[in-house]
């Protein structure tokens, strides 16, 4: 691979870019899906490419090919070069990229138990146990889900970069689905959207205890026929489990992405109400709101050694006691914004794909109560467990969550069961309205396997530190009646 | 066209074969794409960024009797593909026996030939980046900043299964979107086709533009139930969402779906006609599905009645039907998904629809749409890039954007008039709808 790297650059350069690097990937996707008994999707996925990222006339080039003969590396070196040339007319400024010590290493991250010491007959057999658990529950759909993700990388760059990297990723998930006169009712475990996923091994399984939680998913599945329907008005909320995670991703991930800032997504995801003079500044949030982007974190699914412009993760601080101070950045945007070098979080979806900013681990740091003493505190309120659907509009500020469950809580304590609860805020009005964040006794790193940007499309697979955390006096129960 | 792709029909068919001889198990599927795209991206007058890829997508489903493995590669050499042959292969050996598992489907209709445009194939960087300078001129113009893609792809698909289909066909597809900002307003156009010669960049940025100018100054709007005009933008939108959460086999088979055991029955206004048409030219087409199988077209709803859901093998057999060609890639669990939908146009023209609102909305498009609940097919998201105030049966100029929650069905039963024009807006073609008592759950601050 890192011959493959050399050539390409080496092809790109000599087509006249004043500065190229190339990824070359190696990607193995194992994925079983079960479904009421049966195994239904039983898959081993494999590509292997090189793309080749050129600066040329003062534009940026990329083109990716999976064809790594040398006649295939030199035409797609020469072709990045030539949309480069295209696209120069009409910059003003040609890219600057921010100073990065080119790094010359391999990384190769080593998992407790290597997924291919588990064989795809023992996988299968776990979730046709689960499977089993969940309908003795009498659930009228049971799925479960196991994965393992291997991605071996070579990066190297004209500035001298040659950076080797293996990683091994690991997911697993349940999910019970009940039908009754209330609709569709799901629960997830541990978490909706594909369960939990991380740059871990199978040890990842062990801990999960698929089966040890069948049942009990399964059970409040079947509950959910019979809860009442979210109470609609103002009160407290508590967001615990999956879902507290998301609204971290869409209201602060995605608008800490600098390229976003800059205007770049305008036509597509949009923009981001965290414009540049509001850099140290603006009141994101509550004194209590602390929020990291950490790639350095072990086992979470955006940490990583080096991105792929070659730099070395990092830590840094995003909201500071509830100030807005940071950006996740590449070395253009950190140029653009006057900052001497980037934080690292450019990242591409495989060989074929252009990098772009992605989120990192974007996490709430832990606070200083128990979730008991939170949910003590709370006179009249719900909390919310786990996404169902997402909402936000193009700058970030108004967001509508629904989730599988809520708790409802009166005198602080739990008091009965609500399906398919919503809730909807702005922003920094939601976030300024955080009292409590749980403490690390119940911080964990969760996965967020889909997340989307960019176009053409590519899908990040990023992670959030969360506990539980609680805001006053929200706006719940949207539906579709007023 | 043939000539444009990365791969001949025989040189296809002869990977597919010799797979599908080398086998062991007793039934094989392989499924083999080849692809090449190019986008180029424009954002504050600039072109950022300019891309371009090639690649292969061979899908090999290997079963013994009711056991089933897949695997994937995008190597087509000999070796690469015998490799996913012999994994696919292992992995059916210990999967669990699946009761619902069809088999594969036996030949039968011959799909549609279909081939793509040459003047897509031929729709280089060099063009792209003149499509994207043209929109970049008319936004200087004006005092704005242009952002937007333009996209070409050429692509080629072939299907063989042990049980003797053999399926071919080749595609093109050219896109043009972009949102024109100014100090507080943004306008949006885009242009889907199969033709790339169909794309008219200037009188899309002409479009965009207009809006951008005409949305400025936005005034304040309280939420709650007021009648709208939806733009086929966001109408596509909304009946996309309906479309993969109610019509699918799988979702209307489980009891997950709005209108699970519901077929024959009024769902919405007499008015409303809802149909998957993949051989549409209006539309994106395709010929067969990822089983081979020749894609039907299916009548989802007539005079407001749910007429039928599609099928794949699998929801064919659940449901006693047959499979109308709407087979997802053999990986996906989600079951088949109407992808080319087209809402029956009416007889009414913009300015009739707009002249019939006393006060109301007038909604270019929909933002992060997103299903609140499937099984009811509610449905929430914002308005973007052009959202004007109706008054007395004319637009009065910009508001600040809304969030509606929305029961789709419910939403179809009051509309009161259907354009006569509509467009594509990727996997639908929808005119514009005047909706009477359309509910917005929500404002934002821009």
């Amino acid at each position: 691979m890192e011959r493959l790297c050399e050539k390409a650059v080496e092809a790109a350069g000599g087509a006249g870019a004043s500065y190229a690097d190339a990824r070359c990937i190696d990607h193995r996707h194992e994925r079983i899906g079960t479904k009421n008994g049966a195994t239904e999707v039983l898959s081993d996925e494999r590509d292997r490419g090189l793309g080749v990222r050129v600066i040329a006339d003062g534009s940026w080039g990329f083109a990716g090919t999976a064809d790594l003969s040398d006649a295939g590396l030199r035409a797609v070196a020469r072709r990045a070069v030539d949309l480069a040339r295209a696209a120069a007319p009409t910059r003003e400024e040609p890219v600057q990229l921010a100073d990065a010590e080119p790094v010359i290493d391999s990384v190769v991250a080593k998992a407790e138990i290597d997924p291919d010491e588990v064989p795809a007959s023992e996988r299968v057999e776990i979730l046709m146990e689960c499977d089993r658990l969940m309908r003795d529950e009498g659930v009228d759909i049971a799925e479960g889900y196991i994965s393992a993700r291997r991605i071996n990388k070579h990066f190297a760059s004209t500035e001298g970069a040659s950076i080797y990297q293996e990683r091994v990723e690991t997911g697993a998930g349940l999910q019970a689905t009940s039908i009754g006169e209330a609709g569709a009712q799901r629960r997830s475990y541990p978490s909706s959207h594909g369960g939990q996923v991380m740059a871990r091994g199978f040890e990842l399984l062990d801990e999960l205890d698929l089966p040890g939680h069948a049942a009990g998913v399964a059970a409040e599945a079947r509950q959910l026929l019979d809860a009442d329907e979210c109470p609609s008005g103002r009160m407290d909320l508590i967001l615990a489990g999956g879902q507290l995670a998301l609204q971290i991703h869409e209201s602060c991930g995605h608008p800490i992405e600098l390229d976003r800032v800059f205007g770049t997504e305008a036509a597509y995801a949009g923009t981001s109400f965290l414009t540049p003079e509001r850099l140290g500044e603006f009141r994101y949030g509550s004194e209590k709101v602390n929020i990291t982007a950490d790639a350095t974190l072990e086992g979470g699914l955006g940490s990583f050694a080096y991105d792929d412009e070659g730099v070395p993760a990092q830590r840094s601080w995003i909201v500071r006691d509830g100030i807005f101070v940071g950006y996740l950045t590449s070395r253009e945007t950190a140029a653009q914004l006057g900052l001497e070098s980037s934080n690292g979080c450019m990242r591409a979806d495989g060989w074929a794909r252009l990098p772009l900013i992605r989120m990192t681990n974007i996490n709430l740091e832990p606070g200083s109560e128990t979730v008991e003493e939170i949910i003590g505190g709370t006179e009249r309120g719900i909390m919310m467990e786990d996404n169902l659907s997402w909402s936000i509009d193009d700058r970030r500020l108004n967001f509508q969550f629904g989730c599988e469950l809520g708790w409802l809580i009166e005198d602080g304590e739990i008091v009965g069961m609500v399906r398919k609860p919503t809730y909807t805020g702005i922003t920094p009005q939601f976030w300024a309205a955080c009292d409590a964040v749980a403490d690390e006794a119940t911080w964990r790193i969760q996965g967020v396997a889909n997340c989307g940007k960019g176009e053409p499309g590519q899908i990040a697979r990023v992670g959030h530190g969360i506990s539980a955390a609680r805001f006053r006096d929200v706006e719940v129960g949207v539906g579709a009646d007023e | 066209m043939s000539e444009a792709m990365l791969l001949g029909r025989d040189e296809a068919m002869a990977i597919c074969e010799r797979a599908l001889a080398a086998s062991r198990a007793d039934e094989t599927e392989v499924n083999l794409l080849a692809a090449a795209e190019g986008l180029t991206r424009f954002a504050d007058n600039h072109i950022h960024q300019n891309v371009a890829e090639t690649n292969y997508h061979v899908i090999i489903r290997a079963a013994f009797e009711n056991q089933v493995g897949i695997a994937t590669t995008n190597d087509i050499s000999s070796d690469g593909v015998e490799d996913a042959l012999r994994r696919a292969t292992v992995l059916a050996e210990v999967a669990s026996p699946d009761e619902r598992y069809p088999g594969l489907p036996a030949p039968g209709e011959q799909p549609t030939p279909l081939n793509g445009f040459t003047a897509t194939a031929e729709f280089d960087a060099a063009r792209r980046a003149q499509a994207a300078r043209i929109c970049i001129k008319v936004a200087k113009e004006r005092g704005q900043s242009a952002a937007g893609a333009c996209s070409t792809g050429v692509s080629a698909h072939a299907v063989a299964n042990s049980l003797g289909v053999l399926a071919w066909q080749e595609s093109t597809r050219a896109n043009l979107r972009m949102v024109f900002s100014g100090d507080d307003s943004s306008g949006y156009a885009a242009k889907y086709a199969e033709d790339a010669s169909e794309i008219q960049p200037r009188a899309l940025a002409e479009t965009a533009a207009g809006k951008c100018k005409r949305s400025a100054n936005p005034k304040p709007f309280d939420p709650g139930r007021c009648d709208v005009v939806l733009e086929p933008a966001a109408v596509a939108d909304m009946i996309w969402f309906l479309g993969i959460s109610a019509f699918g086999g799988l979702a209307y088979h489980e009891g997950r779906s709005a209108i699970s055991g519901r077929l024959g029955e009024q769902v919405c206004g007499d008015n409303i006609a809802l149909i998957d048409d993949p051989l549409d030219p209006r539309g994106l087409r395709r010929a067969f599905d990822f089983e081979g199988v020749p894609c039907s077209r299916v009548e989802l709803i007539a005079d407001g009645v749910t007429g039928a859901v599609v099928h794949d093998s699998r929801t064919a057999k659940l449901e006693d039907a047959r499979s109308t060609g709407h087979a997802l890639p053999p990986s996906s669990s989600h079951g088949p998904v109407p992808m080319n939908l087209f809402l029956r146009p009416g007889g009414a023209a913009m300015d009739e629809m707009v002249g019939a609102t006393d006060r109301g909305l007038l909604v270019t498009r929909f933002h992060y749409t997103n299903l609140v609940d499937p099984s009811a097919a509610v449905l929430t998201g914002m308005t973007r890039d052009g959202i004007f105030l109706i008054e007395n049966g004319e637009v009065a100029g910009g508001v600040r954007n809304l969030r509606f929650t929305e029961a789709i069905l419910e939403a179809l039963s009051r509309v009161e008039m259907i354009g006569r024009e509509g467009r594509l807006a990727s996997y639908a073609w929808a005119p514009p709808l005047l909706i009477r008592d359309f509910h917005f759950s929500g404002t934002t601050e821009f």
